[in-house]
């Protein structure tokens, strides 16, 4: 198959022969409007729906079709697309109509090592995002950081000659790479950048700085009763709009991810990297996107983007 | 509210003659219509609600309660904002739109309010609904005095039996002619007076209204109403409910007002294109008798607490104008006469399809009376396709009821006034509407009947809310609510019942979402899943086609209660794909739909209670209306537990909802 011939070219020059046993997969999950009870809550309401886990599941079990997997050689990266959103309604959704919002989950927080991959990451996402929907810029940029130490360690692998990582929230280093994205703001690649479950401390901290406030903030919304009010205030105050959110938190690890795939065959796609040791894929960034139908408030789409580092 | 044109009306005897021309010039007019609009698209979502208000009056010194006549006069001049804004634009002269628009209904004790303008598309607009309905209330009460006021209920208890009404008027009109409801509670616009009339010339004996009386502890059984004036010789009606009319051991009632003197709540959306409309036409129908049952309201009529929660089916027999042959008692046909199943006033005998490859022809599963010329016309010279063209001509059995002698020679290509004659008097649960001309910049719309009226400006904003949610919910998940029409028609009855909200279940379809193709999966070896093919519907399948042989949707409607409905059922385990194990519940479709939009936290959070109340009524938590209108009458001293409601227990009934409805806090 074509495919066994494609990952040869992966490897870096001057690479070591234990780099050239990794590659990156950026899987694109079914659109979740249309996957049926996956994309919906069951009678438990308040337990999170993990929702993400649920699509990977399903994308590698029943979604992988003849044209879902190709090979980016320039970017050396392996990209599987569930096939299965193909109802054609006879809708031809007008562009100016959609709101595109992209939420880009890291795993760790800006720290001075990692800012120019994170800039570097969330360029590739917003294109992975435009290129998917077919749509020429997002509207809408949130970014979300793992709030709290994961159970398994996860390292951007491109920083793995760092001897330092950061977990914990760095203002200086997150107001460096909010200015990045205001001056991208600024050439209009999204109309409105955001954050989400930022605290009213942490939203307090970034007004005192130059870098300036978020144009939205994500709140997740697990008790109404248990809205802060001074964070309403805040809000209110000084222009930020407060989405809702039910992301869970952790909501995909190394296990997660590696069971998600486990019905699919990577094996013929691994040509001269095949190796008796399994292979490991390590998440390193989410995005999920959405695509609203502004004037008639219809969720058009909405699905995940992982990007994870595959590793034998 | 129906069509109010102004001018002379015809009798029943002069109007019959012109109804086949009013019938082919409709169907111009919507031809007209439909060839330069079909094409629409893009329309926003714009939605408004209609609610109806009963005005009493409440005389605590006697401790009765009265219906108060005579609100022409209170609606004009709560039009008069809506009268000046008109004039100003006419002028030139900017000002703001009015907060409320106020129409008159049939009854002259009657009050209909909707927005000043439509509600937006945005999630945060459905924020306004509510107090767009408080406004309402409160403008509409400033001009009652103190002892009066305007209340959302359904049905009045005490209609047409005792001193009910205020100024007193003596029953047996010459345009009712009824036993019970004098012509003057009538609204005084022409067309009321001339539909009630009409009905009952055309269906030659007066309306007939039979409600099971609900059978107390002391209900004398069988019953015999005692308060039927058996013996009144003044119409040659009279002797109707002594010959049969009146059936023992129900509730009798003979005229057009007990009907469409009830009150409702009705939403209205626009729809994108025509497709669109027609999709949540069909995907709503089917939820029509879940809504009913949820706001059951209307458990009292004439007098007496009776054996039904809902209203539908007194209107749908106050407003049957069928002749004996067309009801089938009679085999004497005249003229054109064919059968006609259903009342004017019911659910929609058909579906209309759309592109959403999920509507099946055995869903249509009524045979369908409809005029075979028409429909040829709508064919062939409208290239209309064939179930809209089949639905129009179902409507398009019926006569035209009220015909203005000034409004019959019209150009077709300036009006639509001839279809609106006949669209407007088929009243259903669900109602497709033609937007009204190629300059209007309103476009398809879609109207949703069965919400009865609640006490509280909450409750009826709750249920308005859910009803636009779940048609958003519909338009994203792309989900198929499809059943049967003869199963639709069953839930509608069963929806009447007593407490029929925890006592009874019913037809709903429990895989709602687009059935999901399976490509392949396991990675390496492509070869052996085949390349996806489209069946007819355009559904990627693994080769099988989906059609109603099909296992899963043989097996697809099941009897679920209303807690399985809105709540969901217990998740079971599912190897499938192809089929859902359980059904989730509206409400979490609902609530997954906003959990996947941009929602701001305060919008989210207050839709949540709306959706709440929804869902405690599903389970009970929160009672019915009804329910609780039964539980207040039973545990009340002066009643006497032989289903006849006092007057004292009447006025303090009233008086309770009042205050209920002032402190927008329904007690349970």
């Amino acid at each position: 198959m074509a495919q066994v011939e494609a990952f040869t070219t992966f490897k870096k020059k001057g690479a070591n022969s234990m780099q050239m046993r990794r590659f990156d997969v950026v899987v694109f999950t079914d659109n979740l409007m249309h996957t049926g009870l996956s994309g919906v809550k069951t009678l438990n309401k308040n337990a999170p729906l993990n929702e993400l886990n649920s699509v990977l599941r399903e994308t590698f079990s029943h979604g992988i079709g003849e044209n879902s997997i190709t090979h980016d050689r320039e970017k050396g990266i392996l990209v599987i697309k569930d096939a299965r959103d193909a109802r054609d309604l006879g809708t031809r959704d007008v562009v100016d109509d959609l709101e595109i919002t992209a939420k880009i989950f890291f795993m760790e927080y800006p720290n001075p090592d990692n800012i120019a991959g994170l800039e570097a990451s969330i360029e590739q996402n917003l294109e992975f995002v435009k290129d998917h929907l077919k749509v020429n810029r997002i509207d809408n940029l949130i970014l979300a950081f793992s709030p709290a130490e994961p159970k398994e360690h996860i390292k951007i692998s491109s920083l793995e000659s760092t001897k330092k990582h950061h977990n914990g929230y760095d203002l200086d280093s997150f107001c460096k790479l909010w200015s990045l994205l205001r001056i991208r703001q600024q050439l209009d690649d999204f109309s409105r950048l955001g954050v989400s479950d930022f605290s009213l401390k942490m939203l307090q901290e970034l007004k005192d700085t130059s870098a300036g406030l978020p144009d939205i903030n994500q709140i997740k919304l697990s008790e109404c009763e248990g809205l802060s009010e001074s964070l309403l205030q805040f809000a209110v105050s000084n222009n930020i709009e407060l989405l809702s959110n039910t992301d869970v938190d952790s909501f995909i690890t190394p296990k997660s991810l590696t069971n998600a795939t486990q019905s699919f065959d990577f094996e013929p796609l691994l040509g001269d990297m095949k190796s008796k040791s399994p292979l490991v894929l390590t998440p390193r960034v989410v995005t999920k996107y959405n695509t609203i139908i502004k004037n008639r408030s219809i969720v058009r789409s909405k699905g995940y983007i992982v990007t994870a580092t595959a590793q034998i | 509210m129906g069509l109010l044109s102004l001018g002379t009306p015809l009798d029943w005897q002069e109007a019959k003659k012109h109804a086949e021309f009013i019938r082919k010039n409709g169907i111009e007019q919507f031809l007209h219509v439909y060839n330069q609009i079909k094409d629409k698209n893009r329309d926003n979502l714009l939605w408004g609600d209609e609610i109806e208000y009963l005005v009493v009056e409440l005389d605590p010194e006697a401790k009765k309660a009265r219906l108060l006549n005579e609100n022409y006069k209170i609606i004009e001049r709560l039009q008069q904002d809506e009268i000046d804004y008109l004039e100003n634009a006419e002028k030139g002269i900017k000002s703001s739109p009015p907060l409320a628009l106020w129409r008159p209904e049939y009854g002259d004790f009657m009050i209909e309010g909707t927005p000043g303008e439509p509600y937006g598309s945005n999630l945060k607009d459905l924020l306004t609904v509510e107090k767009s309905m408080q406004y309402r209330r409160n403008r509409a009460n400033s001009e009652l005095k103190k002892n009066q006021a305007a209340l959302s209920i359904t049905a009045y208890p005490k209609m047409g039996q005792g001193d009910w009404i205020s100024p007193h008027y003596e029953a047996g009109g010459k345009y009712a002619q009824s036993l019970f409801i004098p012509d003057e509670v009538i609204n005084p616009h022409p067309r009321f007076k001339t539909l009630s009339a009409n009905i009952r010339e055309r269906r030659q004996a007066k309306v007939e209204i039979n409600v099971p009386i609900f059978r107390d502890t002391n209900t004398p059984w069988p019953f015999i109403d005692p308060t039927i004036p058996w013996d009144r010789q003044k119409y040659p009606g009279d002797s109707e409910a002594k010959n049969g009319a009146a059936k023992e051991n129900h509730v009798y009632m003979d005229a057009m007002a007990f009907g469409m003197g009830c009150c409702c709540l009705q939403v209205t959306f626009q729809a994108s294109n025509v497709n669109e409309a027609r999709r949540l036409n069909d995907q709503l129908a089917p939820v029509g008798a879940i809504m009913m049952a949820l706001s059951a309201a209307s458990p009292c009529y004439r007098g007496f607490v009776t054996d039904i929660d809902c209203r539908w089916n007194v209107i749908s027999a106050a407003v049957d104008d069928r002749t004996p042959y067309e009801r089938g008692v009679s085999d004497i046909r005249q003229g054109n006469e064919r059968r006609i199943t259903k009342s004017r006033y019911a659910t929609i005998d058909s579906y209309l399809g759309s592109n959403d490859g999920f509507f099946q022809p055995e869903y249509n599963d009524v045979d369908l009376e409809y005029d075979h010329e028409i429909y040829k016309h709508l064919r062939e010279a409208g290239g209309v396709d064939e179930h809209l063209a089949r639905h129009i001509a179902h409507l398009f059995i019926r006569d035209p009821l009220v015909i203005f002698e000034e409004k019959l020679e019209l150009d077709n290509t300036a009006t639509t006034d001839h279809f609106e004659n006949l669209q407007s008097t088929n009243w259903q649960n669900m109602r497709f509407k033609l937007p009204p001309g190629p300059g209007s910049k309103i476009g398809w719309r879609v109207e949703f009947r069965p919400i009865e009226a609640q006490f509280t400006d909450f409750e009826n904003a709750a249920f308005a809310i859910f009803v636009v949610l779940l048609t958003r919910a519909i338009l994203s998940f792309d989900l198929d609510f499809y059943l049967k029409v003869t199963k639709m028609d069953e839930n509608m009855q069963r929806a009447h019942r007593r407490d029929a909200v925890n006592q009874c279940k019913f037809w709903f379809r429990k895989n709602v979402f687009p059935r999901r193709p399976v490509i392949g999966g396991g990675g390496g070896d492509l070869t052996k899943d085949s390349e996806p093919t489209k069946n007819n519907d355009n559904i990627l399948t693994n080769g099988k086609p989906v059609d109603m042989n099909d296992e899963i949707e043989q097996h697809n409607d099941q009897e679920m209660t209303l807690d399985e409905i809105i709540n969901g059922q217990q998740e079971q385990q599912s190897s499938s794909l192809s089929s859902s194990s359980h059904f989730p519940g509206l409400a979490p479709i609902v609530e997954s739909y906003l959990d996947s939009s941009n929602i701001d936290i305060i919008t989210r959070c207050q839709l949540q209670k709306y959706i709440d109340l929804i869902r405690k009524r599903a389970t009970g938590e929160s009672k019915t209306n009804a329910l609780w209108i039964r539980e207040f009458i039973a545990s009340h001293p002066d009643y006497k537990h032989d289903s006849f409601i006092p007057d004292s227990t009447n006025y303090d009934l009233l008086s309770t909802i009042n205050d209920i409805s002032a402190k927008n806090t329904f007690p349970f």
